[in-house]
C-alpha cells in the first residue's frame, strides 16, 4: 500500500536510532585509546625516566627490574618506548592532519570555483606528485634542517595532494546535486555553501583516508628517524629505538622489534578505525 | 494584474569557442537550450510550462532563478532587470521546488536545520521564533511535527518532496516554480503534492510556474499553458483554450498522447513520430517540420512567429488557417 504525508504513519524509532557501530571501529577506537592514554599518563606509568643514563648497566637482558632490558647506555626500554608515544602519536596526528587540512582547502576551492584556480591547484598538484615521495621528503627535510618543525612543514607540502584530489573529485560529484543548487537559490554565500552543504558530505572518503594516513605518517617518520633525519636523540622515538638497536639484533633483539612491534600495533588500531569508518559512513 | 515576471527574447546557451575551435577557425559547439524565448507571468496566476524532455523547460526554469547564465534577452521581475544577476533579497523572493526528492535535500543536515537555515539568513522571523515558524511550515504543507529531527533518509519521497516545498516557502517566495516536481513520485502521492500546490498557491497567493512533461498533470493547476519545444514556446493560451482549441500540431501531437478514459486510439494519432532534432542542429525554417504531420514547403524555409489571436498564441504557419477548431487524427 502505498501512503504519503500526513496520513503516513510515522516510524519514529527510525529517527533516533543511528546504526550500530562496526565492530572493527570500535576494536580500533580501543586500540587507539590505549595509546592515547599511555602518552597521557606516561609519568605514572612509566618506571623510569626516558633519558637518565646508566652505563654500568647497558643492554641489560629484561628482567623483573627492566621487563624489555635495557639499551646502549643502559636507559630502560619499556619505559622508552612508553614515552615516545607522546612524541610519535601528535606527530603522526599533525602529520596528516596539516595536509588534509591544506589539501581539503586548496581542493574544495579548485572544485568549487573552477576556471584559474582549479588549473593553478590541478598543476602544482600534478608538479609535487611527479617527484617519488621519499626522495622528495628526504630532500626537503635535508634542506630545512632535521626536526619535528621541518618534518610537519614537509608532509604538508607533499601529501596535501591527494587530499586535494579527493576532496576535488567528491565536490565534482556532488555539486550539481539539487540540494547545493536550492541553496544558491537560497541567496547562501560561497562560503555556506562549501562548509554547510559541500564539505561535510564529500568529507567522507576524506575521514577514511585520514586515518589510514596517520599510520603512513608514522611509518615515514619511523623511517626518516632511521637514517637519522627525523626525531633527534635523546627523544624517545620508535623509528629511532628501531635504528638504534639494530647493531645489536643478534645479541639483544628486542632493542629492535619491540618498538617495531609497536608501530604496527598502533598502525594496525589505525587501520581498523579507518576500514571501520568506511562501513559506518558508507551510506550514512 | 500586474506582471510579476516578464520575460523578452531570452536565450540560454551552453558550451562557447574554445581555444581548439579559435584556432581552427571552426565554429563553436554551442547548445541553445532556451532560444528566443518571451513569456509573461501575472501576479498571482499559475502559469504550466509543458514540453519534451531536453525541450529547455528545466533551463528556462533555472534561468529565472539564477543557476545558469543568460546569453541575452530581458528578464524583469517585479519591475527590476535580473538578467545580469541579482542581490540577495531579491534572490530570496524567487524559490524553486526541485525534481528528484533523493538529491533535494542536504543528508546530513535534519529536516530542522534545513529549514532553519533559511529563516536564519535571511532573518525571516526573529531568532527565538524559529522553532515555532519550523513547525508552522511543517503544518502547512502537512506533515507532523515529529518529521523536523529527521534526517532525509529516513523519509519518504513524498515527504521529502513537501520538506523541498517548505523549504521554498520557508524564505516566502512571490514567485514559485516547481520543476517537474512531481515527476518522480508515485501516482497516488503525486495527486497529494499536486493537491498541496494549489491549496499553497491559493492560502498564500503564490505566483506558480509550473514545469512538466506530464499535460495531465496540469490541467486541474494551472491558469494558463505555454507549450514548449526545442527551446521556444510553441502555443501559448489558458489551459481551456490549450487542451479544447490547441492550435500548434505540436500540442495537438502531445495532448492526442495524453491517455484518455473510453477514448479508443485510432491509427492516425501516432503524430509525434521520433525525436526532436539536436538542438546544436536546429532544422531551418520551422523548428518542428520534420516532425509535422501538416508541414509544407513554407515550413521548411521560413521560421513562423509566435502570432496571437485573442489571447492565444501559437508558432505555426496555419494555426489561423480556419476558425474551425482542428481535430487531427478523428478520421471517419
Amino acid at each position: 500500500m502505498m501512503t504519503d504525508g500526513p496520513s503516513q504513519a510515522y516510524e519514529s524509532d527510525a529517527v533516533s536510532s543511528r546504526r550500530p557501530l562496526p565492530g572493527i571501529l570500535v576494536a580500533g577506537t580501543v586500540i587507539v585509546g590505549v595509546f592515547v592514554l599511555l602518552a597521557l599518563l606516561a609519568p605514572f606509568i612509566a618506571p623510569f625516566d626516558a633519558v637518565e643514563q646508566d652505563i654500568p648497566n647497558k643492554l641489560a637482558a629484561p628482567s623483573a627490574e627492566h621487563w624489555l632490558g635495557t639499551d646502549e647506555v643502559g636507559r630502560d626500554v619499556f619505559s622508552r618506548l612508553i614515552w615516545a608515544t607522546r612524541v610519535d602519536l601528535p606527530i603522526g596526528f599533525l602529520a596528516a592532519l596539516f595536509p588534509m587540512i591544506l589539501g581539503t582547502f586548496l581542493g574544495a576551492l579548485a572544485a568549487y570555483f573552477g576556471g584559474w584556480v582549479d588549473f593553478v591547484v590541478t598543476r602544482i598538484a600534478e608538479v609535487v606528485q611527479a617527484f617519488p615521495i621519499y626522495v622528495f621528503l628526504i630532500a626537503l627535510i635535508f634542506a630545512l634542517g632535521p626536526g619535528v618543525k621541518s618534518i610537519l612543514i614537509t608532509f604538508t607540502v607533499v601529501s596535501w595532494v591527494l587530499y586535494a584530489r579527493l576532496i576535488r573529485g567528491e565536490i565534482l560529484r556532488i555539486r550539481t546535486r539539487e540540494y547545493v543548487q536550492a541553496a544558491e537559490a537560497l541567496g547562501y554565500s560561497h562560503a555556506r555553501i562549501l562548509t554547510r552543504h559541500l564539505l561535510p558530505n564529500a568529507g567522507r572518503q576524506t575521514l577514511v583516508y585520514f586515518a589510514s594516513d596517520i599510520v603512513l605518517a608514522l611509518i615515514t617518520l619511523a623511517a626518516l628517524s632511521y637514517f637519522g633525519l627525523g626525531v633527534q636523540p635523546p627523544t624517545p622515538e620508535w623509528g629511532a629505538m628501531v635504528a638504534a638497536g639494530q647493531r645489536f639484533l643478534r645479541t639483544q633483539w628486542w632493542l629492535s622489534v619491540t618498538p617495531g612491534l609497536v608501530i604496527a600495533a598502533l598502525g594496525t588500531g589505525l587501520s581498523l578505525i579507518s576500514d571501520g569508518l568506511d562501513e559506518w559512513l558508507k551510506d550514512a | 494584474m500586474t506582471a510579476l515576471l516578464e520575460i523578452e527574447k531570452l536565450t540560454v546557451q551552453f558550451g562557447s569557442a574554445t581555444l581548439t575551435d579559435r584556432i581552427l577557425r571552426r565554429r563553436a559547439r554551442v547548445l541553445r537550450a532556451v532560444d528566443d524565448l518571451s513569456l509573461t507571468l501575472e501576479q498571482g496566476e499559475a502559469l504550466a510550462v509543458v514540453g519534451e524532455s531536453g525541450c529547455g523547460k528545466s533551463t528556462l526554469a533555472r534561468a529565472i532563478v539564477g543557476l545558469v547564465p543568460i546569453a541575452s534577452g530581458r528578464v524583469h521581475f517585479d519591475g527590476m532587470d535580473i538578467a545580469g544577476g541579482r542581490d540577495r533579497s531579491t534572490r530570496r523572493r524567487i524559490q524553486m521546488v526541485f525534481q528528484d526528492p533523493g538529491s533535494s535535500l542536504n543528508p546530513s543536515l535534519t529536516v530542522r536545520n534545513t529549514l532553519a537555515e533559511v529563516l536564519k539568513v535571511h532573518s525571516m522571523v526573529p531568532a527565538d521564533r524559529i522553532g515555532e515558524r519550523c513547525a508552522e511550515l511543517m503544518d502547512l504543507v502537512e506533515l507532523p511535527p515529529a518529521i523536523l529531527d529527521a534526517r532525509p533518509q529516513r523519509l519518504s519521497g513524498g515527504q521529502k518532496q513537501r520538506i523541498g516545498i517548505a523549504r521554498a516557502l520557508a524564505a516566502e517566495p512571490d514567485l514559485l516554480i516547481a520543476d517537474e516536481a512531481v515527476a518522480a513520485l508515485d501516482v497516488s502521492v503525486q495527486a497529494s503534492v499536486l493537491n498541496l500546490l494549489r491549496q499553497l498557491r491559493h492560502r498564500l497567493g503564490l505566483t506558480l510556474l509550473f514545469i512538466s512533461h506530464d499535460l495531465a498533470v496540469v490541467r486541474n493547476l494551472c491558469d494558463r499553458v505555454a507549450v514548449m519545444y526545442l527551446g521556444t514556446v510553441v502555443e501559448e493560451s489558458n489551459t481551456e483554450e490549450v487542451f479544447g482549441n490547441p492550435r500548434h500540431p505540436y500540442t495537438r501531437a502531445l495532448l492526442s498522447a495524453v491517455p484518455r478514459i473510453g477514448v479508443k486510439k485510432t491509427s492516425g494519432e501516432a503524430a509525434l513520430a521520433g525525436e526532436p532534432p539536436s538542438p546544436l542542429a536546429l532544422p531551418l525554417g520551422c523548428r518542428f517540420h520534420p516532425r509535422c504531420p501538416i508541414a509544407a514547403e513554407v515550413c521548411r524555409i521560413e521560421e513562423p512567429l509566435l502570432e496571437s489571436r485573442q489571447q492565444h498564441a501559437a508558432r505555426c504557419h496555419f494555426a489561423w488557417e480556419s476558425t474551425e477548431p482542428i481535430t487531427i487524427g478523428e478520421q471517419p
